[in-house]
């Protein structure tokens, strides 16, 4: 059935965390429950910032990772490391000084991030912990997402 | 109905628009000037289009539902009419509908249709119709801002503005996607006007941390040639969600627009919704980064075309605009709710919709577009404007709305919403509170402070923003600034690091839980719920505030009992999170960075100090919450112990894996903040 017209609304209260079934696939946003969680047992987990955040094993796709925050909120990320407050040139250069090397590296001249794709999680995670080493005054994230829905 | 135009003469025509508007008159085709607009319906108002008379939210006084007082009152509108009477009709401006998708080939769109800025970001070709869901709602929010005026359906409220699209929220986890959508890619690059009609506003994000770097939005900035794109965003519709409580009262929002980081940044303007009576829309979200409010309108589930009050008395019409094509997709279809929407209605014997077309449609994600219109309108008259010229406008347009809303009491209420909150119980008590209330020690915090005047003179509502903006005054304003440059506000505001005020902590390990600078001050105690606590002084410097930001980070507090005020130096308070919101419901007990922002205090001098003040409410009460499930249904289900940072019982010590080292007898809580400086 066509959604009614009231879907900006609807698709707000999907967002809201959402404990799921085991049967359910993890989406972007959604809260996971305990239960669910313990049956895929000990999850890798990563400090990004302040934060740690665990990986779901077998979530996602070969471009995308699913993991979860500390309160078990699904994010997702697309195994990219973000460099900005530096140049291009200097990203690129920090990018060639390490193993394993990005799949793909573009740079968005407005926003003034370079953004350099791995080919998996680890992988990601390892760039973005050799990079704040490397690139001590520029901003260095590995960014997550946890969805957009209409309002 | 194929209303030809009429003819339109127009010369003074600023002035003769002002005095129309000033007697509430949209009939202005009369006018025996000359109109500088030499396109087909050069300056004739949206009567040339056969369901204007529905399109309240352009002019009220002469609408359909005037007839129907239990859902339209107020006689408040956008004031467009005298701008189209001048032939500005957003003329050279290039918007951008970032959405689900828009169906360009629309016989009100395809006129406007710019295809060399839109892309798909699934089919990665250049039309932007929805690929996988067939989701309307992005065409809606084109036709709002910029459907054709052409005798047929509706009408933009800047007809000619150039439309694109990007199906975003469809594709958003494509590589890329964020970056290429906001302006990182050469069709979104030129857009003048973003139009961004979603948000996630229910997730304790960090903020300016490695998972969610700011700079996306802030390079909007840099585009039109430095200028600065114009970004008009959703603030959310989760006033009164069932996460909150089932069946109970809605006195404050559930959630919080500033939980969408985008809110925070001072270019990403946040439009909350007014209904056809002229105050909030019932789902409308509320918070203390709202800029301005639109139309969204309530829910237009009954009547003929939305006109029906229904038994909630919440109803009422909603905003119409263009459909995904055809009675099967989109929300003009063979199920839906009214005959207008279902293809069936008909006046004078002429079927309204019978293609099913053309909708309605609510929700900020209505709000949003009716302002990224007048934006469009505001721009046209004046290309050389920054974002921060638009967004001051915009300001300055704006009208005060609903001025006693706290006197009113909400649907199933039976207090005001300018009652009182009884911190120890989590209830709501007959006892009237206001800003002053907000002190060391108390137990009763105010639900809502209304319209405040600021130390710098200016009005402003967690509800309204600084409320409805003109777009006759806009307009206006934007001509004052091309005739005088010199207002214009070109550069950045300044944007410092948070600094730490506090870091409370009890329990082992909690003292070193979060890396905070040595010299941060660190206090131990029991964490003071069910009262008002002071949470330090902050001073400010010789600035004028743009923005004041508050963050936290926390382990073992149950955030959905967190609430925050500040105090300014002139003595302005604002509430920047209330306590008891939907964070209780599945007893969120860790937040990372998680910011709070707020305008009350815009134009304010920053010099002196602010005080900080933790609201914070009774963690344990339970009660019946549910969560809507896809299908619209909501399943029930008592809230969460809170703090649970294992979601469900959290009976051990920390072996929850959640990668912090605390026992369920610690607990961490920092607190830092800034201000962001014109």
């Amino acid at each position: 059935m066509k959604k009614v017209f009231l879907f900006g609304l609807l698709c707000t209260s999907l967002a809201m965390v959402n404990p799921v079934s085991a049967a359910d696939t993890p989406t972007p946003g959604q809260r996971l429950g305990r239960p669910e969680l313990q049956k895929m047992g000990t999850l890798p987990s990563y400090r990004i910032g302040k934060g740690v955040y665990r990986v779901l094993p077998g979530a996602g796709s070969s471009q995308t990772t699913l993991l979860v925050d500390m309160n078990n909120v699904v994010g997702v990320s697309n195994h990219e490391v973000t460099i900005g407050k530096v140049s291009e040139d200097i990203a690129r250069n920090a990018l060639r000084q390490f193993a394993p090397q990005p799949l793909q590296v573009d740079y968005f001249k407005n926003a003034g991030i370079t953004v350099a794709r791995y080919a998996d999680f680890q992988q990601a995670w390892e760039s973005y912990q050799a990079l704040q080493k490397l690139l001590p005054d520029a901003n260095v994230g590995l960014p997550l997402r946890f969805g957009n829905v209409p309002h | 109905m194929d209303i030809k135009p009429k003819p339109i003469r127009s010369g003074v025509v600023f002035l003769l628009a002002a005095m129309l508007a000033a007697c509430g008159g949209s009939d202005g085709d009369s006018i025996d000037i000359a109109c500088p607009n030499t396109e087909p319906y050069g300056c004739s108002t949206g009567e040339t289009e056969p369901l204007y008379t529905f399109q309240w939210a352009l002019n009220h006084a002469d609408s359909w539902f005037k007839d129907y007082p239990e859902v339209f009152a107020g006689n408040l509108d956008l004031n467009v009419e005298p701008v189209h009477r001048q032939g500005i009709k957003g003329q050279g401006v290039k918007v951008l509908v970032v959405d689900s998708g828009v169906d360009l080939q629309h016989e009100d769109l395809l006129p406007n249709a710019d295809y060399s800025r839109s892309w798909n970001l699934l089919s990665n070709t250049n039309d932007p119709h929805p690929f996988e869901d067939m989701e309307a709602h992005g065409t809606g929010v084109a036709g709002i801002i910029g459907a054709a005026q052409n005798g047929k359906g509706v009408m933009g409220i800047a007809p000619m503005a150039s439309i694109a699209g990007v199906n975003y929220i469809e594709a958003q986890y494509v590589p890329n996607a964020p970056y290429l959508v906001h302006g990182g890619s050469e069709w979104s690059s030129q857009t003048d006007v973003f139009n961004a009609s979603y948000g996630l506003d229910t997730v304790a994000m960090p903020y300016e941390s490695p998972v969610t770097d700011p700079q996306l939005p802030r390079g909007l900035k840099n585009l039109r040639g430095g200028k600065g794109a114009i970004f008009i965003k959703a603030a959310g519709n989760s006033f009164s969600e069932p996460l909150c409580g089932i069946g109970l009262p809605a006195y404050f929002d559930c959630s919080n627009p500033a939980n969408d980081n985008f809110t925070l940044e001072p270019n990403i303007l946040a439009v909350a919704a007014l209904n056809a009576k002229g105050v909030a829309s019932s789902y409308s979200s509320a918070g203390s980064v709202v800029w301005v409010s639109g139309f969204g309108g309530e829910m237009g589930r009954n009547g003929l075309y939305g006109e029906g009050a229904g038994e909630s008395g919440q109803d009422g019409p909603t905003v119409y605009t263009t459909d995904l094509r055809g009675c099967i997709e989109g929300y003009s279809n063979t199920n839906a709710p009214t005959p207008f929407l279902r293809g069936q209605s008909e006046r004078n014997g002429v079927p309204d919709n019978p293609n099913c077309d053309y909708m309605s449609m609510n929700g900020t994600s209505s709000a949003a577009p009716t302002i990224s219109g007048v934006a469009s309108l505001v721009l046209s008259a004046n290309p050389e404007l920054t974002w921060r010229d638009v967004r001051e406008i915009l300001r300055l347009s704006a009208r005060k709305v609903d001025p006693d809303y706290l006197d009113r009491i909400p649907y199933r209420g039976d207090k005001p919403y300018g009652s009182m909150m009884d911190l120890t119980t989590n209830e709501v008590v007959e006892v009237r509170g206001g800003a002053k209330d907000i002190v060391d020690g108390a137990t009763l915090t105010p639900l809502n402070l209304g319209w405040q005047v600021n130390g710098a003179g200016l009005e402003y509502s967690n509800w309204y923003g600084f409320g409805l903006p003109d777009a006759e005054r806009a307009v206006a304003l934007a001509k004052e600034y091309a005739a005088n440059p010199s207002m214009s506000r070109g550069g950045d505001v300044t944007i410092p690091e948070f600094r730490y005020l506090s870091y409370w902590y009890d329990g082992a390990g909690a003292d070193s839980a979060f890396p905070v600078p040595a010299d941060v001050p660190r206090i131990q105690r029991e964490f003071p719920y069910k009262r008002i606590t002071s949470l330090g002084k902050f001073t400010g410097g010789e600035q004028t505030v743009d923005q004041f930001q508050v963050r936290l980070t926390g382990g073992n507090v149950c955030l959905g009992a967190v609430g925050v005020a500040v105090r300014s130096p002139s003595g302005t308070t604002s509430i920047l999170k209330m306590p008891d919101d939907h964070f209780r419901a599945e007893g969120i007990g860790y937040f990372v960075d998680y910011a709070l922002g707020s305008y009350a205090f815009y134009g304010e001098q920053a010099a002196g100090d602010w005080e900080l003040f933790l609201i914070a409410s009774n963690p344990e009460p339970s009660k019946l919450v549910g969560k809507r499930n896809g299908d619209g249904t909501v399943t029930e289900f008592m809230s969460l112990p809170c703090p649970n940072p294992g979601s469900d019982d959290d009976d051990d010590d920390d072996d929850d894996d959640d990668g912090i080292e605390l026992g369920d007898d610690a607990y961490a809580f920092v607190v830092s903040a800034r201000i962001i400086a014109q």
